[in-house]
Protein backbone atom coordinates (compact mmCIF):
# COMPACT_ATOMS: atom_id res chain seq x y z
CA UNK A 1 0.00 0.00 0.00
CA UNK A 2 1.31 3.59 -0.82
CA UNK A 3 1.78 6.13 2.21
CA UNK A 4 4.93 6.48 4.78
CA UNK A 5 5.91 3.67 6.94
CA UNK A 6 4.09 5.07 9.85
CA UNK A 7 1.02 4.87 8.02
CA UNK A 8 1.11 1.69 7.08
CA UNK A 9 2.34 0.94 10.65
CA UNK A 10 -1.16 2.33 11.70
CA UNK A 11 -2.50 0.78 8.65
CA UNK A 12 -1.50 -2.91 10.37
CA UNK A 13 -2.30 -1.68 13.44
CA UNK A 14 -6.39 -0.52 12.71
CA UNK A 15 -6.51 -4.25 11.04
CA UNK A 16 -6.08 -5.90 14.12
CA UNK A 17 -7.17 -3.32 16.93
CA UNK A 18 -10.08 -1.52 14.82
CA UNK A 19 -11.46 -2.98 11.91
CA UNK A 20 -13.81 -0.53 11.75
CA UNK A 21 -11.72 2.13 10.84
CA UNK A 22 -10.26 -0.61 8.13
CA UNK A 23 -13.58 -0.81 6.45
CA UNK A 24 -15.62 2.54 6.75
CA UNK A 25 -15.67 4.50 3.89
CA UNK A 26 -16.64 8.34 3.85
CA UNK A 27 -19.59 8.88 3.21
CA UNK A 28 -19.35 12.29 1.57
CA UNK A 29 -17.37 10.42 -1.58
CA UNK A 30 -20.21 8.76 -2.13
CA UNK A 31 -23.06 11.23 -2.41
CA UNK A 32 -21.49 12.59 -5.42
CA UNK A 33 -21.90 13.13 -9.12
CA UNK A 34 -22.01 10.10 -11.48
CA UNK A 35 -18.89 10.42 -12.13
CA UNK A 36 -17.08 11.23 -9.40
CA UNK A 37 -18.34 7.98 -7.84
CA UNK A 38 -16.93 6.38 -11.11
CA UNK A 39 -13.20 7.81 -10.28
CA UNK A 40 -14.03 6.42 -7.10
CA UNK A 41 -14.66 3.14 -7.94
CA UNK A 42 -11.62 3.30 -10.51
CA UNK A 43 -9.67 3.73 -7.64
CA UNK A 44 -11.15 1.12 -5.43
CA UNK A 45 -10.19 -1.09 -8.32
CA UNK A 46 -6.73 -0.11 -8.81
CA UNK A 47 -6.10 -0.36 -4.70
CA UNK A 48 -7.58 -4.15 -4.87
CA UNK A 49 -5.63 -5.30 -7.83
CA UNK A 50 -2.33 -3.63 -6.29
CA UNK A 51 -3.03 -5.48 -3.22
CA UNK A 52 -4.21 -9.00 -5.03
CA UNK A 53 -0.56 -8.81 -6.78
CA UNK A 54 1.30 -8.11 -3.94
CA UNK A 55 -0.54 -11.08 -2.39
CA UNK A 56 0.37 -13.12 -5.75
CA UNK A 57 3.71 -12.27 -6.02
CA UNK A 58 5.61 -14.08 -3.11
CA UNK A 59 3.00 -16.62 -3.84
CA UNK A 60 4.60 -17.25 -7.52
CA UNK A 61 8.20 -17.08 -5.90
CA UNK A 62 7.72 -19.54 -3.75
CA UNK A 63 6.68 -21.78 -6.79
CA UNK A 64 2.45 -22.05 -6.81
CA UNK A 65 0.99 -21.95 -9.70
CA UNK A 66 4.05 -22.79 -11.93
CA UNK A 67 3.34 -26.55 -12.69
CA UNK A 68 1.94 -27.46 -16.33
CA UNK A 69 2.94 -26.22 -20.05
CA UNK A 70 2.24 -22.43 -20.63
CA UNK A 71 3.53 -22.52 -24.17
CA UNK A 72 5.44 -20.26 -26.49
CA UNK A 73 5.56 -16.47 -24.94
CA UNK A 74 3.80 -13.96 -26.87
CA UNK A 75 5.93 -11.13 -29.04
CA UNK A 76 4.91 -8.63 -26.30
CA UNK A 77 5.88 -10.55 -23.45
CA UNK A 78 9.64 -11.64 -25.68
CA UNK A 79 9.79 -7.68 -26.26
CA UNK A 80 9.74 -7.17 -22.86
CA UNK A 81 12.05 -9.95 -21.36
CA UNK A 82 14.82 -8.71 -24.08
CA UNK A 83 14.36 -5.44 -22.60
CA UNK A 84 14.89 -6.53 -19.19
CA UNK A 85 17.76 -8.99 -19.63
CA UNK A 86 15.32 -12.16 -18.72
CA UNK A 87 14.36 -15.38 -20.39
CA UNK A 88 11.20 -15.07 -21.96
CA UNK A 89 9.99 -18.77 -21.49
CA UNK A 90 10.97 -17.72 -17.45
CA UNK A 91 9.47 -14.75 -17.28
CA UNK A 92 6.05 -15.99 -19.57
CA UNK A 93 6.02 -18.73 -16.76
CA UNK A 94 6.16 -16.20 -14.60
CA UNK A 95 3.25 -14.46 -15.55
CA UNK A 96 0.97 -17.08 -15.68
CA UNK A 97 1.85 -18.13 -13.01
CA UNK A 98 1.20 -14.85 -11.01
CA UNK A 99 -2.23 -14.66 -12.89
CA UNK A 100 -3.04 -17.69 -11.58
CA UNK A 101 -2.55 -17.32 -7.97
CA UNK A 102 -4.48 -13.99 -8.61
CA UNK A 103 -7.30 -16.08 -10.09
CA UNK A 104 -8.51 -17.70 -6.84
CA UNK A 105 -8.54 -14.76 -4.82
CA UNK A 106 -10.28 -12.76 -7.57
CA UNK A 107 -12.91 -15.34 -7.39
CA UNK A 108 -13.48 -15.61 -3.95
CA UNK A 109 -13.39 -11.55 -3.64
CA UNK A 110 -16.41 -11.63 -6.64
CA UNK A 111 -18.23 -14.01 -4.83
CA UNK A 112 -18.39 -12.13 -1.97
CA UNK A 113 -18.80 -9.18 -3.57
CA UNK A 114 -22.15 -10.41 -5.03
CA UNK A 115 -23.31 -12.35 -1.78
CA UNK A 116 -22.58 -9.59 0.08
CA UNK A 117 -24.83 -6.86 -1.78
CA UNK A 118 -26.97 -9.34 -2.51
CA UNK A 119 -27.56 -9.55 0.97
CA UNK A 120 -27.85 -6.31 1.88
CA UNK A 121 -29.99 -5.48 -1.22
CA UNK A 122 -33.05 -7.81 0.37
CA UNK A 123 -32.69 -6.10 3.27
CA UNK A 124 -33.93 -3.44 0.91
CA UNK A 125 -31.49 -0.87 3.09
CA UNK A 126 -28.63 -0.87 0.53
CA UNK A 127 -26.66 2.39 0.09
CA UNK A 128 -25.69 1.61 -2.81
CA UNK A 129 -23.01 -0.42 -4.90
CA UNK A 130 -19.80 1.65 -3.66
CA UNK A 131 -20.44 0.94 -0.22
CA UNK A 132 -20.30 -2.74 -0.90
CA UNK A 133 -17.56 -2.44 -3.02
CA UNK A 134 -15.50 -0.80 -0.21
CA UNK A 135 -16.38 -2.58 1.93
CA UNK A 136 -15.31 -6.10 0.13
CA UNK A 137 -12.38 -4.44 -1.68
CA UNK A 138 -10.96 -3.72 2.19
CA UNK A 139 -12.14 -6.55 3.49
CA UNK A 140 -10.93 -9.39 1.38
CA UNK A 141 -7.74 -6.97 0.61
CA UNK A 142 -6.39 -7.70 4.31
CA UNK A 143 -8.59 -10.54 5.86
CA UNK A 144 -9.65 -13.29 3.33
CA UNK A 145 -5.66 -12.41 1.80
CA UNK A 146 -4.77 -13.51 4.97
CA UNK A 147 -6.66 -16.42 4.89
CA UNK A 148 -5.42 -17.46 1.92
CA UNK A 149 -1.93 -16.81 3.27
CA UNK A 150 -2.81 -18.98 6.17
CA UNK A 151 -3.63 -21.64 4.56
CA UNK A 152 -0.89 -21.50 2.42
CA UNK A 153 1.70 -21.73 5.08
CA UNK A 154 -0.56 -24.87 6.40
CA UNK A 155 -0.66 -26.73 3.25
CA UNK A 156 3.32 -26.03 2.25
CA UNK A 157 5.02 -26.19 5.63
CA UNK A 158 6.33 -29.78 6.45
CA UNK A 159 6.75 -29.27 9.92
CA UNK A 160 3.15 -29.13 10.61
CA UNK A 161 1.91 -31.96 8.31
CA UNK A 162 -0.85 -33.54 10.78
CA UNK A 163 -2.28 -29.29 10.88
CA UNK A 164 -2.55 -29.25 6.50
CA UNK A 165 -3.75 -32.87 6.38
CA UNK A 166 -7.09 -32.05 8.84
CA UNK A 167 -7.51 -29.05 6.66
CA UNK A 168 -7.50 -30.62 3.55
CA UNK A 169 -9.75 -33.26 4.64
CA UNK A 170 -11.93 -30.47 6.51
CA UNK A 171 -12.19 -28.95 3.16
CA UNK A 172 -12.92 -32.16 1.37
CA UNK A 173 -15.79 -33.85 3.95
CA UNK A 174 -17.16 -30.37 3.05
CA UNK A 175 -17.32 -30.71 -0.64
CA UNK A 176 -18.52 -34.32 -0.28
CA UNK A 177 -21.32 -33.22 2.70
CA UNK A 178 -22.87 -31.53 -0.18
CA UNK A 179 -22.44 -34.08 -2.34
CA UNK A 180 -24.27 -36.78 -0.77
CA UNK A 181 -27.34 -33.73 0.23
CA UNK A 182 -28.12 -32.89 -3.60
CA UNK A 183 -27.83 -36.98 -4.09
CA UNK A 184 -25.11 -36.76 -7.04
CA UNK A 185 -23.00 -39.56 -7.74
CA UNK A 186 -19.91 -38.12 -7.85
CA UNK A 187 -16.64 -38.07 -6.74
CA UNK A 188 -13.28 -36.14 -6.25
CA UNK A 189 -9.79 -37.12 -7.73
CA UNK A 190 -8.89 -37.89 -4.64
CA UNK A 191 -11.58 -40.11 -3.55
CA UNK A 192 -12.91 -39.46 -0.08
CA UNK A 193 -10.43 -39.36 2.61
CA UNK A 194 -9.80 -40.59 5.69
CA UNK A 195 -10.79 -38.91 8.70
CA UNK A 196 -7.52 -37.05 10.23
CA UNK A 197 -7.00 -36.93 13.63
CA UNK A 198 -5.51 -33.81 15.09
CA UNK A 199 -3.66 -35.73 18.33
CA UNK A 200 -0.61 -35.20 16.63
CA UNK A 201 -0.32 -31.53 15.66
CA UNK A 202 2.33 -29.47 16.80
CA UNK A 203 2.38 -26.23 18.52
CA UNK A 204 3.14 -24.59 15.21
CA UNK A 205 0.18 -25.98 13.44
CA UNK A 206 -2.23 -25.36 16.28
CA UNK A 207 -1.22 -21.94 16.35
CA UNK A 208 -1.63 -21.64 12.40
CA UNK A 209 -4.80 -23.07 13.12
CA UNK A 210 -6.05 -20.78 15.94
CA UNK A 211 -5.03 -18.18 13.87
CA UNK A 212 -6.74 -19.09 10.53
CA UNK A 213 -10.28 -19.48 12.36
CA UNK A 214 -9.19 -15.70 14.15
CA UNK A 215 -8.81 -14.20 10.81
CA UNK A 216 -12.20 -15.97 9.38
CA UNK A 217 -14.08 -14.39 12.44
CA UNK A 218 -11.99 -11.39 11.74
CA UNK A 219 -13.22 -11.22 7.99
CA UNK A 220 -17.02 -11.82 8.83
CA UNK A 221 -16.33 -9.24 11.73
CA UNK A 222 -15.37 -6.67 8.99
CA UNK A 223 -18.25 -7.84 6.32
CA UNK A 224 -20.78 -7.05 9.75
CA UNK A 225 -19.40 -3.75 9.99
CA UNK A 226 -19.08 -2.34 6.84
CA UNK A 227 -23.00 -3.61 6.57
CA UNK A 228 -23.56 -1.61 9.70
CA UNK A 229 -21.22 1.99 8.71
CA UNK A 230 -21.07 2.04 5.43
CA UNK A 231 -25.30 1.24 4.61
CA UNK A 232 -26.77 2.07 8.14
CA UNK A 233 -28.18 -0.96 8.33
CA UNK A 234 -28.80 -2.71 11.81
CA UNK A 235 -27.74 -5.71 13.63
CA UNK A 236 -29.91 -8.67 12.27
CA UNK A 237 -29.70 -7.10 8.82
CA UNK A 238 -26.28 -6.91 9.29
CA UNK A 239 -25.98 -10.61 9.92
CA UNK A 240 -28.21 -11.68 7.54
CA UNK A 241 -25.76 -9.73 4.57
CA UNK A 242 -23.08 -11.80 6.18
CA UNK A 243 -24.89 -14.91 6.49
CA UNK A 244 -25.07 -15.10 2.34
CA UNK A 245 -21.12 -14.26 2.26
CA UNK A 246 -20.93 -17.53 4.56
CA UNK A 247 -23.39 -19.39 2.46
CA UNK A 248 -21.32 -18.51 -0.62
CA UNK A 249 -18.92 -21.57 -0.26
CA UNK A 250 -22.09 -23.43 -0.12
CA UNK A 251 -23.48 -22.04 -2.91
CA UNK A 252 -20.15 -22.45 -4.66
CA UNK A 253 -20.01 -25.99 -4.85
CA UNK A 254 -23.48 -26.24 -5.46
CA UNK A 255 -22.89 -25.18 -9.02
CA UNK A 256 -20.25 -26.86 -9.40
CA UNK A 257 -22.19 -30.21 -8.91
CA UNK A 258 -24.71 -28.51 -11.33
CA UNK A 259 -22.33 -27.92 -13.90
CA UNK A 260 -20.83 -31.76 -13.56
CA UNK A 261 -23.50 -33.80 -13.74
CA UNK A 262 -25.02 -31.25 -16.33
CA UNK A 263 -21.41 -32.01 -18.99
CA UNK A 264 -21.92 -35.09 -18.14
CA UNK A 265 -18.54 -35.67 -16.36
CA UNK A 266 -18.15 -37.89 -12.73
CA UNK A 267 -15.82 -35.39 -11.23
CA UNK A 268 -16.78 -31.97 -9.68
CA UNK A 269 -13.91 -29.79 -11.38
CA UNK A 270 -14.34 -26.67 -10.45
CA UNK A 271 -14.96 -28.10 -6.58
CA UNK A 272 -11.95 -30.83 -6.97
CA UNK A 273 -9.80 -27.20 -7.54
CA UNK A 274 -10.80 -26.13 -4.31
CA UNK A 275 -9.05 -28.76 -2.88
CA UNK A 276 -5.61 -29.32 -5.13
CA UNK A 277 -4.53 -25.73 -3.85
CA UNK A 278 -4.94 -23.48 -0.92
CA UNK A 279 -9.11 -22.64 -1.46
CA UNK B 1 -8.31 22.16 7.56
CA UNK B 2 -8.60 25.64 6.78
CA UNK B 3 -11.94 25.64 4.99
CA UNK B 4 -14.32 28.13 6.89
CA UNK B 5 -16.88 25.36 6.03
CA UNK B 6 -15.73 22.46 8.00
CA UNK B 7 -14.34 22.48 11.55
CA UNK B 8 -10.36 23.05 12.15
CA UNK B 9 -7.95 20.75 12.91
CA UNK B 10 -4.65 22.20 14.07
CA UNK B 11 -1.37 20.32 15.43
CA UNK B 12 -0.87 22.98 18.41
CA UNK B 13 2.60 23.40 20.25
CA UNK B 14 2.83 22.38 23.37
CA UNK B 15 3.50 25.91 24.81
CA UNK B 16 -0.07 27.18 22.54
CA UNK B 17 -2.48 24.33 23.75
CA UNK B 18 -4.44 23.90 26.47
CA UNK B 19 -3.07 22.10 29.07
CA UNK B 20 -4.90 19.06 29.89
CA UNK B 21 -3.61 18.83 33.04
CA UNK B 22 -5.11 22.24 34.39
CA UNK B 23 -8.39 20.96 33.65
CA UNK B 24 -10.23 18.79 37.54
CA UNK B 25 -10.17 15.17 36.68
CA UNK B 26 -13.60 13.67 35.86
CA UNK B 27 -15.65 16.86 37.12
CA UNK B 28 -17.27 18.94 34.86
CA UNK B 29 -17.26 22.84 35.63
CA UNK B 30 -20.07 24.44 34.45
CA UNK B 31 -21.58 28.24 33.84
CA UNK B 32 -19.78 30.12 36.22
CA UNK B 33 -18.33 32.55 33.39
CA UNK B 34 -14.97 32.15 33.96
CA UNK B 35 -12.38 33.81 31.91
CA UNK B 36 -10.26 32.15 29.47
CA UNK B 37 -6.90 31.07 29.83
CA UNK B 38 -4.47 33.55 27.76
CA UNK B 39 -4.03 30.78 25.71
CA UNK B 40 -7.57 31.34 24.52
CA UNK B 41 -9.04 34.69 22.55
CA UNK B 42 -9.48 37.11 25.45
CA UNK B 43 -13.28 37.57 24.70
CA UNK B 44 -13.83 33.28 24.95
CA UNK B 45 -16.19 32.60 28.13
CA UNK B 46 -15.30 29.01 29.20
CA UNK B 47 -18.72 27.23 30.09
CA UNK B 48 -17.62 23.97 30.35
CA UNK B 49 -13.97 21.98 30.19
CA UNK B 50 -13.13 18.13 31.56
CA UNK B 51 -11.58 15.38 31.02
CA UNK B 52 -13.17 11.94 30.24
CA UNK B 53 -12.87 8.73 32.62
CA UNK B 54 -11.54 5.52 31.30
CA UNK B 55 -14.27 3.72 33.79
CA UNK B 56 -16.28 2.13 31.14
CA UNK B 57 -12.63 0.94 29.57
CA UNK B 58 -11.98 -0.62 32.62
CA UNK B 59 -15.42 -2.23 33.15
CA UNK B 60 -15.59 -3.33 29.45
CA UNK B 61 -11.39 -4.69 29.97
CA UNK B 62 -12.71 -6.80 32.93
CA UNK B 63 -15.29 -8.32 31.56
CA UNK B 64 -14.02 -9.59 28.48
CA UNK B 65 -11.03 -11.48 30.62
CA UNK B 66 -13.60 -12.47 32.67
CA UNK B 67 -15.82 -13.76 30.03
CA UNK B 68 -13.24 -14.42 27.42
CA UNK B 69 -11.35 -16.14 29.88
CA UNK B 70 -14.06 -18.60 30.88
CA UNK B 71 -14.72 -19.56 27.45
CA UNK B 72 -10.57 -20.23 27.02
CA UNK B 73 -10.89 -22.00 29.94
CA UNK B 74 -13.76 -24.38 28.90
CA UNK B 75 -12.47 -24.80 25.52
CA UNK B 76 -9.17 -25.77 27.01
CA UNK B 77 -10.59 -28.49 29.40
CA UNK B 78 -12.62 -29.94 26.67
CA UNK B 79 -16.14 -28.99 28.67
CA UNK B 80 -18.12 -29.65 24.90
CA UNK B 81 -16.55 -33.15 25.27
CA UNK B 82 -14.92 -33.03 21.90
CA UNK B 83 -13.85 -36.48 20.41
CA UNK B 84 -10.65 -34.71 18.87
CA UNK B 85 -9.66 -32.94 22.33
CA UNK B 86 -6.67 -30.71 19.70
CA UNK B 87 -9.74 -29.45 18.04
CA UNK B 88 -11.00 -27.90 21.32
CA UNK B 89 -7.59 -26.93 22.38
CA UNK B 90 -7.45 -24.95 19.36
CA UNK B 91 -10.40 -22.84 19.57
CA UNK B 92 -9.42 -22.05 23.27
CA UNK B 93 -6.07 -20.54 21.40
CA UNK B 94 -8.43 -18.67 19.25
CA UNK B 95 -10.54 -17.36 21.76
CA UNK B 96 -7.45 -16.47 23.44
CA UNK B 97 -6.19 -14.30 20.03
CA UNK B 98 -9.74 -12.38 19.96
CA UNK B 99 -9.33 -11.42 23.67
CA UNK B 100 -5.81 -10.54 23.28
CA UNK B 101 -7.34 -8.02 20.09
CA UNK B 102 -9.86 -6.65 22.29
CA UNK B 103 -7.77 -5.66 24.96
CA UNK B 104 -5.08 -4.32 22.89
CA UNK B 105 -7.80 -2.05 21.37
CA UNK B 106 -9.35 -0.84 24.91
CA UNK B 107 -5.80 -0.10 26.59
CA UNK B 108 -5.29 2.37 23.30
CA UNK B 109 -8.68 3.87 23.61
CA UNK B 110 -7.90 4.24 27.67
CA UNK B 111 -4.49 5.91 26.63
CA UNK B 112 -5.78 8.43 24.55
CA UNK B 113 -8.84 9.30 26.47
CA UNK B 114 -5.88 10.31 29.60
CA UNK B 115 -4.51 12.35 27.42
CA UNK B 116 -8.12 13.72 26.08
CA UNK B 117 -9.49 17.27 26.57
CA UNK B 118 -13.00 18.44 26.11
CA UNK B 119 -13.97 22.97 26.00
CA UNK B 120 -17.04 24.90 25.19
CA UNK B 121 -15.95 28.32 25.35
CA UNK B 122 -19.06 31.08 24.70
CA UNK B 123 -17.32 30.68 20.73
CA UNK B 124 -16.76 27.26 20.34
CA UNK B 125 -16.54 22.92 21.24
CA UNK B 126 -13.31 22.20 21.15
CA UNK B 127 -11.18 18.77 22.12
CA UNK B 128 -7.73 18.79 22.23
CA UNK B 129 -5.62 14.98 22.54
CA UNK B 130 -2.03 15.12 23.68
CA UNK B 131 0.34 12.82 22.67
CA UNK B 132 4.17 12.97 23.21
CA UNK B 133 5.37 16.52 22.62
CA UNK B 134 2.76 17.62 20.27
CA UNK B 135 -1.19 18.67 20.86
CA UNK B 136 -3.54 18.15 18.54
CA UNK B 137 -7.01 20.03 18.73
CA UNK B 138 -10.45 19.94 16.42
CA UNK B 139 -12.83 22.97 17.34
CA UNK B 140 -16.66 23.36 15.71
CA UNK B 141 -16.74 27.48 15.89
CA UNK B 142 -20.82 28.15 17.48
CA UNK B 143 -21.91 29.25 14.02
CA UNK B 144 -21.34 26.05 12.23
CA UNK B 145 -23.14 23.91 15.02
CA UNK B 146 -26.46 22.24 13.32
CA UNK B 147 -27.43 19.54 15.72
CA UNK B 148 -26.13 17.75 19.04
CA UNK B 149 -26.33 14.01 19.80
CA UNK B 150 -26.14 11.64 22.86
CA UNK B 151 -25.78 7.86 23.02
CA UNK B 152 -25.20 5.72 26.22
CA UNK B 153 -24.54 2.48 26.75
CA UNK B 154 -25.12 0.24 28.85
CA UNK B 155 -21.87 0.24 30.98
CA UNK B 156 -21.62 4.49 30.26
CA UNK B 157 -25.19 4.42 32.09
CA UNK B 158 -23.69 2.94 34.97
CA UNK B 159 -21.02 5.42 35.45
CA UNK B 160 -23.09 7.91 34.86
CA UNK B 161 -21.38 9.29 31.37
CA UNK B 162 -21.96 9.31 28.23
CA UNK B 163 -20.65 10.58 24.30
CA UNK B 164 -21.49 13.54 23.02
CA UNK B 165 -21.72 14.36 19.49
CA UNK B 166 -21.65 17.73 17.71
CA UNK B 167 -22.57 17.74 14.07
CA UNK B 168 -21.98 20.78 11.90
CA UNK B 169 -24.01 19.35 8.19
CA UNK B 170 -23.64 14.99 8.64
CA UNK B 171 -22.76 12.05 10.59
CA UNK B 172 -19.30 11.23 9.20
CA UNK B 173 -16.07 12.04 10.72
CA UNK B 174 -15.11 13.36 7.46
CA UNK B 175 -17.68 15.78 7.28
CA UNK B 176 -16.82 17.47 10.66
CA UNK B 177 -18.06 16.90 14.05
CA UNK B 178 -16.21 16.98 17.41
CA UNK B 179 -17.18 13.94 19.90
CA UNK B 180 -17.01 14.29 23.68
CA UNK B 181 -16.49 10.23 24.71
CA UNK B 182 -17.32 9.05 27.92
CA UNK B 183 -17.95 12.59 29.33
CA UNK B 184 -18.99 12.80 33.08
CA UNK B 185 -22.53 14.51 33.50
CA UNK B 186 -23.21 14.37 29.79
CA UNK B 187 -26.92 14.93 29.54
CA UNK B 188 -25.62 18.50 31.12
CA UNK B 189 -23.14 18.78 28.38
CA UNK B 190 -25.38 18.22 25.75
CA UNK B 191 -28.05 20.70 27.37
CA UNK B 192 -24.60 23.53 27.27
CA UNK B 193 -24.36 22.52 23.70
CA UNK B 194 -27.62 23.04 22.56
CA UNK B 195 -27.72 26.32 23.84
CA UNK B 196 -24.68 27.45 21.62
CA UNK B 197 -26.62 26.24 18.62
CA UNK B 198 -27.61 29.27 16.82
Amino acid sequence: MAGTPLSVVRYGFNALFDPADIVSGRRNQYALTRRAKIRQAIRLSLFYFLNLFLYAVPLTYAGFGTSGTTGQPPAAVVGIASVAGTNPETTWQFLVATAQNCTFLFLASVLTFVTFHVGVFLTRNSLGVLQSMHTVVYSTGIYLAAIFSFVWYLSTSADIAVAGDWLVWVQVEFIYAIIDLAGANLVLPAGRVEPVSLAGVTLSGAFALAALATMGGYYMYSLYLGARINHDLGRVSSCLAVGFVVASPVLFVVGSIAGTVLSGSAVPALASSLVSIPL
Amino acid sequence: MTNSQQPTETDASATDSLDPDSAPPDDPTLGDGSRATSSEQSDEEVRYRARPTIRPQLAWSALTVIVGGAIAGALFANVLGLEDRQLSVIGGMAVVFVVVAILGRLVVQMYVLRRTSYTITSSAVRYEFSLWFRTRSREVPRSKIRACQHERDRVQKVFGVGTVTVLTGGTNASLGYVEFSNVPNSEAVRDVIREQIP
